[in-house]
């Protein structure tokens, strides 16, 4: 998973077809919880390109995108909001999955 | 005759000088080794006063040399002591134990008050940081550790299902290290260490209000210790309607998953906005509980589209009363200044 680490990345990343954006934190319990099956996510569903964004680094684009909590995720497609996941909790696997699958 | 007694005398007078010379040479001589005598017994004299006077610096080197050996010994197994683990693998167990001992022995009345509506002690050593848009957060030692901090979990079962499958979703992400439920006083939860591939998630439960942090090893015990106080201290004034929430939950949803039952709560909160006590009570919630209603407003999406769009309708008001609440200048400047 690319990390996004600027704004103009961010901008240019959008754009593409098919992104989800994984919101996250080096001190967060919940995403270090979900990272060891992420990669398999990003497997099943490599019609999608994904990205992380370090919340800590790019405050302001969170505070845009009302990221109210992470670990979280917003999908976007030519430069729309298609979906988003945004929540304080935890997400299961299966959580995460059909969330992906509900954008289709 | 005469001529004889010339001679005689000539031999006398030279004998005399001859005499004369020796006993000079004889009396120089002796003055000589006189003054070799004194001087060697003055060089000898010397030579025993440097003797004592070195003897007396050789004691007091030593004296030195001594204390000095005694402070870099000491120094040394200061050092050493200072350097070993406090907590090892061996204690761990131990420590851990006397840890939730002395967070259930805890007799504080340091009470902190969030936002009006969650009453907890929060040691001294650490800052709460205001969410800010994103999770309620704990700093500790200048920010090295945060701790996440997330009463949300007072609205679903507080049962060993919902033990367990924190615990599997934990175990799955690395090692288990640590992990002990308890039932103390009333308060049920676990206390979970599991080794990431970098460092440690320490999880607490207790009582539905759930802690976790990203930490090393050594630290365990000692935020075990602080988040378990924290998290049994924490009174959420707003319990009535957790509570109601999670009857209805149970009622309806029988049968289901924590996690599940996590969506379901949100359909139903969303369900009764018709009802004017239930909207004052939500109402309520959202001003005063950012955790909870936005758990409400974001939790939707998984149920599928049309829930989604209904939801995220319905629940406009309170979100954009919670996006005020929590960006706003002023409790940023809070956060900063706490």
């Amino acid at each position: 998973m690319k990390e996004i680490t600027t704004m103009e990345q961010y901008h240019e990343v959008v754009n593409h077809e098919n992104v989800i954006i994984l919101f996250t934190a080096n001190w967060c319990p919940d995403c270090m919880v979900i990272k060891p099956f992420m990669p398999k996510v990003e497997e099943k569903f490599s019609n999608y390109e994904f990205y992380t964004i370090n919340r800590d680094q790019l405050m302001d684009l969170c505070i845009e995108l009302d990221i109210f909590g992470i670990p979280s995720f917003v999908a976007f497609k030519n430069g729309q909001e298609i979906g988003r996941y945004v929540n304080k909790e935890r997400k299961t696997r299966e959580q995460i999955e059909g969330f992906i699958e509900s954008l289709a | 005759m005469s001529k004889q007694k010339t001679d005689m005398n000539t031999d006398k007078v030279g004998k005399m000088k001859k005499t004369s010379h020796q006993m000079k040479e004889q009396f120089v001589t002796f003055i000589k080794s006189l003054k070799r005598k004194e001087q060697t017994t003055g060089l000898k004299n010397k030579l025993n006063q440097t003797t004592e006077h070195s003897s007396h610096l050789r004691f007091v080197n030593r004296v030195t040399t001594a204390m000095s050996g005694i402070v870099i010994v000491g120094l040394s197994i200061g050092l050493l002591y200072m350097a070993q683990p406090i907590v090892t693998a061996e204690t761990f167990e131990g420590t851990m134990e006397d840890s939730i001992n002395a967070a259930f022995a805890y007799k504080g009345n340091n009470i902190n008050i969030k936002n009006s509506t969650l009453s907890y002690h929060i040691p001294r050593q650490f800052q709460y940081k205001w969410s800010i848009g994103v999770n309620d957060i704990l700093k500790y030692k200048d920010n090295e550790v945060i701790m996440n901090y997330n009463p949300q979990y007072n609205a679903v079962d507080m049962n060993n299902e919902t033990y367990n499958l924190l615990r599997d979703e934990n175990k799955a992400a690395g090692n288990e290290v640590f992990y002990k439920n308890f039932e103390i006083d009333g308060q049920s939860g676990f206390v979970q260490l599991v080794q990431l591939p970098e460092k440690y998630l320490l999880m607490v439960l207790v009582d539905g209000t759930k802690l976790s942090a990203i930490i090393d090893y050594q630290e365990a015990p000692y935020l075990t210790y602080n988040m378990l106080v924290l998290g049994r201290t924490a009174i959420a004034d707003e319990a009535g309607v957790a509570k109601e929430l999670r009857v209805e939950e149970n009622e309806q949803k029988q049968g289901e998953s924590p996690t599940q039952a996590r969506a379901v709560e949100v359909n139903t909160s969303d369900q009764e906005e018709g009802n004017p006590s239930n909207q004052e009570t939500e109402n309520n919630f959202s001003q005063t509980s950012s955790t909870l209603i936005t758990n409400e407003d974001q939790e939707a999406p998984v149920a599928g589209d049309s829930s989604q769009s209904s939801v995220e309708e319905g629940s406009s008001e309170s979100k954009e009363q919670l996006i005020q609440f929590d960006f706003s200048s002023e409790k940023r400047n809070e956060a900063e200044n706490n």
